[in-house]
């Protein structure tokens, strides 16, 4: 495992497209950030910090590094495209490594990608969640830390998909345009099943990753308790009465990982039935 | 000891058929050339041996299964050369260390040996076309493999390249080496193969030792003033393998076993006398280019 570690450290380490796609999506992430938390909403009976303070910032940033997401796919599909068009795969194959070998040295890449992105979230949300948070001792820190660990399940599926895309077209460009292309496919089969009141839609792979990380609630930004319980209150009828069909967030992580797991065998099987 | 075995390999695309039932043994130390024209199924069939394209049918063993991972045993150049163009020529060859598990201080080596340690740090994008098959020659060097397979390794080379790689592939086989070499230049073949395989539309059409091959075309070239009174003699004779009449003159195979001074008294005996008595050394060429029209 270190020995294909390594071999994927030397391609991406001297590549510089990754270092300018990195540098941007990392660059953007903290001007962003930034920009967010000085964020002021002046209205009574509202306080926007809760969202920066423990427990919800950690679910307030895995939802905001769920959508540079795109970014980690994006440069999945650049450094596998290459491979493709610089025939490398098969130099690679020809050089000794079997496909099982191939296909794990991806997986590995993918497995970096979403640790480096899972650590900067989760140090952007410990390092602001103990700026706001007055009262340190009184609170449960890592109460909802697991929405940071959603992230990482989430980053890996979306990588899922963009590694399986890619392999199938084998062309940088029209991966792109492919994983964009069903994603905004997915969000017009939604609507559409919305419409003729049909829950499939939220069963899809997009939504199942993208409900990983859903925002905030934004009742949570309330400070009068009272308004708080009354909405929880209206929220649990609508639930039980029907009106509101929601998948449990332990169905959602279970079907995360279950889509995760089809979209790689089907990669892995590509590897090992396709000349290469 | 045999190294390589190919067992009934078939490989379709569609309805085109690219190798068809290819049986082959390559003992160690062979130098094995693999001829045939332009699509006969060469490089599909080396490709297919490394693990790059699967077979329909049929199957290949290195070592008898001996060994766990033989392509670490082995050094490869399959068609062009293909290597990370934005990476340097030392990172390149650091990637195929890595693969093949063995020591990085080997780089400088090849490098050396192929005549680019100069352009260690050049991006591989940086060199030219016969730099670059230069350079995959090094990669195969790496690490001092048992096995060298090499698919046109002249392609793109000046003439002094082409003798540099002859060079290079005489000093590795007297190393002792296994060399699978798949040319259509036949005199380099016929320099430096022990065996050869003639391939045509996928199917091996003669495979055996170099020698036997080219032994069994040694013909003589005859004429005379009665170039067709002689021919019809030697026809009508039955004492020779084969009788041709090639413009003015005629080429004769001798029968095993028989000499050219029993065609010279078969003459002689007839009255007739010889203008041009000319002995044909027999050449990979004539062979292959017979086999394949």
């Amino acid at each position: 495992m270190i020995r294909l570690l390594r071999i994927e450290l030397i391609k991406i380490l001297s590549y510089s497209t990754f270092w300018i796609l990195s540098g941007i999506t990392i660059g953007f992430y903290f001007i962003f950030l930034l920009i967010g938390i000085q964020i002021e909403i002046d209205f009574q009976g509202v306080d926007i910090n809760v969202y920066f303070r423990f427990p919800v910032v950690w679910q307030t940033i895995a939802y905001y590094s769920s959508w540079f997401n795109l970014l980690l796919a994006l440069l999945l599909m650049i450094l596998i495209g290459n491979e493709f068009n610089f025939k490398t795969f098969r130099q690679n194959a020809i050089d000794g490594l079997s496909r099982r070998e191939l296909f794990f040295s991806k997986l590995i890449l993918i497995g970096l990608f979403a640790l480096v992105a899972f650590i900067i979230s989760f140090f952007s949300a410990l390092l602001i969640g103990v700026i706001y948070t007055n009262d340190l001792d009184s609170i449960n820190i890592f109460g909802d830390s697991y929405f940071v660990f959603s992230y990482f399940i989430q980053a890996i599926g979306l990588m899922s998909i963009a590694f399986l895309i890619s392999l199938l077209l084998k062309n940088i460009a029209a991966s792109i345009v492919v994983f964009i292309g069903i994603y905004i496919f997915e969000l017009i089969l939604r609507a559409y099943f919305a419409l003729i009141s049909v829950s499939w839609g939220q069963y899809l792979p997009f939504n199942i990753f993208s409900d990983l990380c859903s925002a905030p609630s934004l009742k949570k930004m309330l400070t009068n308790p009272t308004i708080r319980e009354s909405i929880d209150n209206a929220t649990i009828a609508a639930k039980t009465s029907g009106e509101i069909n929601e998948i449990s967030y332990g169905a959602i992580i279970i079907l995360a990982v279950s889509f995760t797991l089809i979209f790689f065998y089907s990669s892995y099987m590509i590897f090992a039935k396709r000349d290469l | 000891m045999e190294v390589l075995n190919v067992k009934g390999i078939c490989k379709h695309y569609g309805n085109t058929r690219a190798v068809e039932n290819i049986l082959l043994t390559i003992n160690s130390g062979n130098i094995y050339g693999i001829l045939g024209p332009n699509g006969s199924g060469k490089t599909t069939l080396l490709s297919i041996i490394l693990g790059v394209i699967k077979a329909d049918k049929g199957s290949y063993d290195w070592y008898n299964s001996e060994k766990n991972n033989p392509t670490e045993n082995i050094g490869a150049l399959l068609e062009t050369p293909n290597f990370y163009s934005y990476l340097s020529l030392e990172k390149n060859l650091e990637i195929v260390a890595r693969i093949k598990n063995i020591e990085t201080d080997t780089i400088d080596a090849a490098l050396e040996k192929t005549g680019l340690l100069e352009r260690k740090y050049s991006k591989y994008f940086t060199l030219s076309l016969g730099m670059k098959q230069r350079f995959a020659l090094a990669s195969v060097l790496l690490g001092n493999p048992e096995i060298l397979i090499l698919d046109e390794p002249t392609n793109g080379l000046d003439p002094q390249g082409i003798a540099d790689v002859r060079a290079m592939i005489v000093e590795e086989a007297k190393r002792g080496k296994t060399i699978i070499l798949a040319s259509h230049i036949l005199s380099e073949v016929q320099k430096i193969c022990t065996h050869v395989a003639i391939l045509k539309n996928g199917k091996i059409l003669k495979s055996g030792e170099i020698g036997s091959l080219i032994k069994s075309e040694k013909s003589i070239i005859i004429s005379s003033d009665e170039n067709k009174k002689l021919f019809g003699l030697l026809v009508r004779s039955g004492l020779f393998e084969k009788v041709e009449s090639i413009k003015n003159e005629i080429s004769v195979s001798l029968k095993k076993g028989s000499t050219a001074k029993e065609l010279n008294e078969f003459a002689f005996k007839h009255n007739i006398i010889l203008t041009k008595f000319e002995k044909q050394e027999g050449s990979l060429e004539t062979e292959f280019l017979k086999m394949v029209k």
